[in-house]
């Protein structure tokens, strides 16, 4: 197995050292990195209750961030800590900035405080949608998977900060705006991509009923960007929707330094500044928002 | 390796953190503690081991919080069964304090954001039943699998909107003592390698169990608990001269998963809750219903220990199953994947089998200590200035616990150290601890780094293991038990000097930490095995094959212990029957 | 063999050689195409997160026509294939909310029984046409190009709605590729997504999604890229001048429709695959496989 190993006190840089490590079937990850921390070299990893409950082995494997837990060990494999959040020692990374994010949130039903003995009654309904999001134990691997967290975690916080927040969101006792949170972490900088949910451990439908969800609230307090209000509005008026105008509706004109490569959209006929007509029978479309009660001045 | 001289590549450097509170330990018991100190006031300092929530036992309990609800019950019919189920070696008043509380205590949670399961009608609280208890008792959130997690996201939303100053990944290595009065601890931050001293006025121990003890499979001992439960706290207070009791009885939890590894002793759902709630049922291998021969009237619907004697009989007299365990039948339960949905995909994923077809193995596995360091009804230990609570406690579940009462225990006693602690704090000045104390326990620290040619910590540790599970199980005799003193002093005198921490760091070094649990792990397990053999009869989770029964004329007692210069000081003190009699009802 | 087909509005608008390369190949393979004109958006995710009930509505409108020309509806874009699958998932499995879609229906005199398929072009190649005997029809071999596969991201996933059981690492457009005579090359497409949904409201950070990827698979020499979604066309071909201007390199990868390199493959020309409307210019690729 490869491993990554870092200790910043003493290595200029981080190197990849490969230990032979003695199989058996099903082997986890966290087996193998116990057997090279005994028999190689004292090696820094985190782990706590070894059966998918805590999750603080998350690591980056084979280039997919999993549990080490969970993942089984195979040949050759790749051991590196949890892409996109910095290296501690090993394969230990610092949570800080997510667990921060988290934190601030303040995660907690904002109901008045004074307790009343009697619990207060919640509804099945309110209960299943709670239990959607129970599992959630903000291990990062989704974070780790999110493109639009590695690539921007300035912009977008990370899956695992709208499960936590759907989670608090879904409790008949919180009265915070927690789609307003949700937009101020940049939800609408999801890309729809669907990698968080495909490598939570407990198959929590993040963007389907968080991520999207609270964007369906943000858009019925008006805190959606331009871009959804254009699109619906081109749908509405011609049923297609013609990839120019929806440019040109959401961002407008193109800027200065923009125009060569506008020219060079225009001269292939990718781009056109002529409005496309739309379906035939646009009317009915107009008459299913209408249906909707959506858009009706 | 030089590591004392200036100049070496390596420097000794700590950091002083001056505070009102400290507390060791930041799961159910640590966590509440801090909050209700916090509510007058005080500075606190939480410290955790690891990440905070994801640390200890409480983040990944299973169960849930037995607390007296429905009309019918009462706190005193609860007092009557945890006595009853303690074989009246309980300290009563705790008891009496635990039950009277409970409820006001574990509401509070609600508002710090747990959701307790609630029945069809949204308002009444649904709860299960676990096996000693004369009523319906124990309250989860959505999911008893998962009630751990769902604490430890309530408390850890209280703490950080209280502004709780949280240590994490601070392993503590010492109690620092002024004038005989315990005035903080020394510990290890494992980010940056350095020493902290916490100084304290008041220090409140919440450090959990020692289930790291028994036995070792790949990556853990065969226990329920977490990699961190090593009996920190036990030794903090053995060490600093706290007086502990109860240290023999450890109980199992009856059933835990044998195969894979990896899995091997997490749990599986105590019997007595399973058989009444989803109906399930334990076989030998020869498929027969055996909990029948031994409990004729309850069946599985009994306590832990005898569960674990019966289960344990079974496998050693060969009527075990192909990994030496027995079944568990949860076929009748087709909604099995949704009431139980992690340890459903624990038993497929891991073990590769669907319970609501077949047969599922488990045998009885370490859970948790009923033993501890000493405390009164306000949590204060035998030490000025030393408070505790949760499992690191003794005193409260006598001879053996019943289910939920843990995570009761940790609430209240949380909340009644914490209160006392703050108290405490409020009317002390802040003592410094001795400079040469400190840097006398720092140099013995470091001095593990430079050992040549020493033993790995993980090498010592698993001889104490081996020792342990082969002589401290369920079934004990005094041979056995004699041999394991021998053999732990053996390791005491021959090992333990040898002791080396491999790497040249102390940051995120494992080796470190394991050298701390290892030696931490010694002392609980001399105390626990001298307990053991001096107990010459056999009372809830401890059973002598010498000495079979109860005996309650020469042992209606709790065994008392502490560390003084000369060795372990061990003492007898009779229970204290102030609410109940043996055979008796509670009264006023 | 005759489906209802639904281009989508990216191929009428900007990917417009997507839907005639499309109806070329269909021709050549003797697959009848009956297009949908009037078929509405499927709202991509856009309008299902939203407003779920107008997005259901839509598509349902979209089924009871085709319900009338064929059992299957084929698309040629990911994510309009993802969309259709999940609100007809819905539609078929939940009688309440299909009555009460229905009675918006039926004010435009339109009703959705639940009879219809959802099929990308992809897996009606694979499943009902079948690998084997478009390999009889190739005339022109893609003499080992590297070609990288970049399904989409809503191609692959969810894995609960997913209608295309794409097996990783080697799944149905890799098996095509081959056919085809080209060499498959990189299989972390399945990892990355193009950005494409953002490019309009952050351009800056899909077009550092999209860079990324394409310039490693530049520097791995890779040739093409082929993918079945015309939205990720747009991100990779029509937005590849920013990712060049936003990386400071040259990138220069051509970007192929799915239906495009199967119409390269069946001996089609430039004309009739529109190739000389993909913004990052396929001619040298065309030259090299000798059209």
């Amino acid at each position: 197995m490869h491993v990554y190993r870092f200790d910043p006190k003493l290595d200029g840089s981080p190197r990849r050292v490969t230990y032979l490590v003695p199989y058996w079937p099903k082997m986890r990850v966290l087996e193998a990195l116990r057997v090279i921390h005994e028999t190689h070299e004292p090696l820094a990893f985190r782990s706590c209750c070894r059966a998918k409950l805590c999750g603080s082995c998350a690591m980056t494997l084979n280039g997919e961030p999993g549990l080490a837990c969970e993942v089984e060990a195979s040949d050759d494999m790749v051991i590196e800590p949890l892409a996109g959040f910095p290296v501690l020692k090993d394969l230990i990374v610092d949570f800080g900035g997510v667990q921060s994010n988290l934190d601030s949130l303040q995660l907690q039903p904002t109901r008045h405080r004074c307790f009343n003995l009697k619990p207060k009654s919640i509804s099945l309904d309110a209960i299943e949608q709670m239990k959607k999001f129970s599992c959630c134990v903000w291990c990062q691997v989704c974070n780790s998977a999110c493109p639009s967290f590695r690539n921007a975690p300035g912009e977008f916080a990370g899956p695992s900060l709208f499960t936590q927040l759907a989670r608090i969101a879904a409790d008949p006792r919180d009265n915070a705006s927690r789609q307003e949170q949700a937009h101020s972490l940049g939800l609408f900088n999801c890309v729809g991509c669907f990698r968080c949910e495909e490598v939570c451990p407990y198959d929590i439908p993040i963007l389907e009923e968080a991520i999207e969800r609270f964007r369906e609230k943000c858009f019925n307090v008006k805190l959606n960007p331009r871009h959804t209000e254009v699109f619906l509005r081109l749908v509405r008026d011609g049923g297609l929707i013609d990839s120019s105008r929806l440019f040109l509706k959401t961002r407008g004109y193109p800027s200065i330094s923009e125009l060569p490569w506008a020219f060079q959209l225009l001269s292939r006929g990718k781009a056109s500044i002529l409005a496309k007509k739309g379906i035939q029978s646009a009317n009915q479309i107009r008459r299913i928002f209408e249906a909707q009660r959506m858009f009706t001045n | 390796m030089n590591v004392a001289g200036a100049g070496g590549p390596f420097l000794p450097s700590k950091r002083i953190v001056e505070t009102d509170l400290v507390v060791i330990g930041a799961g159910g018991a640590g966590a509440r503690a801090a909050i209700e100190a916090s509510k007058s006031s005080s500075r606190v300092a939480l410290v955790d081991k690891g990440l905070f929530g994801k640390s200890g036992c409480t983040a990944i309990s299973i169960g849930g919080i037995s607390v007296a609800i429905l009309p019918d019950d009462s706190p005193e019919i609860h007092f009557r069964d945890t006595v009853v189920g303690g074989e009246f070696l309980n300290n009563q008043r705790l008891v009496d304090v635990m039950v009277s509380e409970g409820y006001d205590c574990i509401m509070e949670l609600e508002d710090f954001g747990m959701v307790f399961a609630r029945q069809q009608d949204g308002g009444t609280l649904r709860l299960g039943q676990s096996g000693g208890h004369s009523f319906p008792r124990v309250l989860f959130e959505f999911y008893p699998d998962r009630v751990g997690m769902a604490m430890m996201r309530a408390l850890r939303g209280e703490v950080i909107r209280r502004r709780i100053d949280v240590f994490e990944e601070v392993i503590i290595t010492d109690l620092l003592k002024s004038e005989g009065k315990v005035v903080g601890a020394l510990g290890l931050d494992c980010k940056t390698g350095e020493f902290i001293v916490f100084n304290s006025k008041s220090t409140v121990l919440a450090t959990g169990g020692a289930g790291q003890l028994n036995g070792w499979e790949t990556v853990s001992a065969i226990t329920t608990n977490s990699l961190q439960n090593t009996g920190d706290g036990h030794a903090l207070a053995l060490r600093a001269g706290a007086i502990l009791m109860d240290m023999e009885f450890i109980q199992y939890m009856p059933m835990g998963f044998v195969y894979p590894k990896i899995v091997h002793g997490v749990g599986l759902g105590e019997p007595g809750f399973e058989s009444i709630v989803l109906k399930a049922k334990l076989y030998n291998a020869q498929m027969e219903r055996f909990m029948k021969r031994y409990e004729p009237e309850r069946w599985e619907r009994t306590t832990r220990d005898k569960l674990t004697r019966a289960i344990a009989t079974e496998i050693l007299e060969g009527r075990g199953t192909e990994h030496g365990g027995v079944y568990y039948d949860y076929r009748e339960n087709p909604d099995y994947p949704k009431d139980r949905p992690y340890r459903y995909r624990l038993m497929t994923e891991y073990a590769s089998v669907d319970p609501t077809k077949e047969l599922i193995e488990g045998a009885p596995t370490w859970h948790y200590f009923m033993g501890g360091v000493r405390i009164d009804q306000f949590g204060q230990t035998s030490l000025e200035g030393l408070f505790a609570c949760g499992e690191v406690t003794g005193g409260i579940h006598g001879a053996n616990r019943l289910g939920g009462n843990s995570l009761l225990d940790t609430q209240v006693f949380g909340v009644r150290a914490g209160a006392a602690a703050a108290r405490h704090a409020s009317k002390t000045k802040l003592t410094p601890p001795k400079d040469l104390q400190v840097s006398e326990h720092m140099k013995r620290w470091l001095h593990l780094l430079s050992v040549e040619k020493g033993i790995r910590p993980f090498k010592i540790r698993r001889s104490i293991q081996s020792i342990i599970i082969s002589k401290v199980g369920p079934f004990r005799n005094g041979a056995g038990l004699a041999e394991a003193c021998d053999e732990l002093s053996n390791i005491r005198l021959n090992q333990m000097p040898k002791l080396k921490v491999a790497g040249s760091s102390l940051a995120y070094n494992h080796d470190f930490i394991e050298a701390v649990e290892t030696l931490n792990m010694l002392d609980v397990a001399e105390v626990t095995v001298s307990a053991a053999l001096t107990r010459r009869e056999s009372r809830g989770a401890h059973f002598r094959l010498d000495f079979p029964k109860r005996d309650d004329g020469r042992w209606l007692k709790n065994l008392l212990v502490s560390r003084e210069d000369a060795g372990l000081k061990m003492w007898t003190e009779d229970v204290v029957l102030s609410k109940m009699q043996v055979g008796g009802e509670p009264t006023e | 063999m005759r489906y209802a087909y639904y281009p989508g509005c990216a191929a009428k608008s900007s990917c417009l050689e997507l839907d005639v390369a499309t109806k070329a190949v269909a021709s050549e393979l003797g697959i009848d195409l009956v297009e949908l004109s009037e078929a509405s958006c499927c709202g991509a995710r856009e309008i299902s997160s939203v407003r779920p009930r107008l997005a259901l509505t839509l598509n349902a409108r979209t089924f009871a026509l085709a319900e009338k020309l064929s059992p299957t509806i084929l698309t040629i874009c990911s994510t309009c294939q993802l969309t259709m699958s999940q609100a007809n998932d819905v539609l078929k499995s939940d009688r309440r909310t299909l009555a009460e879609v229905n009675e918006t229906l039926s004010n435009i005199g339109l009703r959705y029984g639940g009879g219809v398929e959802v099929k990308h072009l992809l897996n009606v190649l694979e499943e009902d046409y079948g690998f084997n005997r478009l390999a009889e029809k190739i005339k022109v071999s893609l003499d080992n190009l590297n070609v990288a596969a970049f399904y989409g991201c809503h191609l692959l996933r969810p894995a609960r709605s997913r209608r295309n059981k794409t097996a990783k690492p080697h799944g149905p457009m890799e098996t095509l590729i081959e056919t085809l005579g080209g060499r498959v090359v990189d299989g972390s497409g399945g990892k990355v997504c193009c950005g494409f949904p953002v490019l309009l409201t952050n351009e800056q950070l899909a077009v550092k999604m999209s860079g990324d990827y394409l310039k490693r698979l530049k520097d791995d020499g890779t040739d093409c890229i082929v993918t079945p979604c015309p939205l990720c066309h747009i991100s990779f071909d029509m937005y590849q001048g920013k990712v060049e201007s936003a990386l400071d390199v040259k990138i220069d990868l051509v970007v192929l429709h799915l239906s495009q390199l199967i119409g390269l493959g069946l001996g089609l020309n430039a004309r009739q695959l529109m190739t000389n409307r993909n913004v990052v210019s396929a001619e040298a690729l065309l030259k090299r496989i000798g059209l």
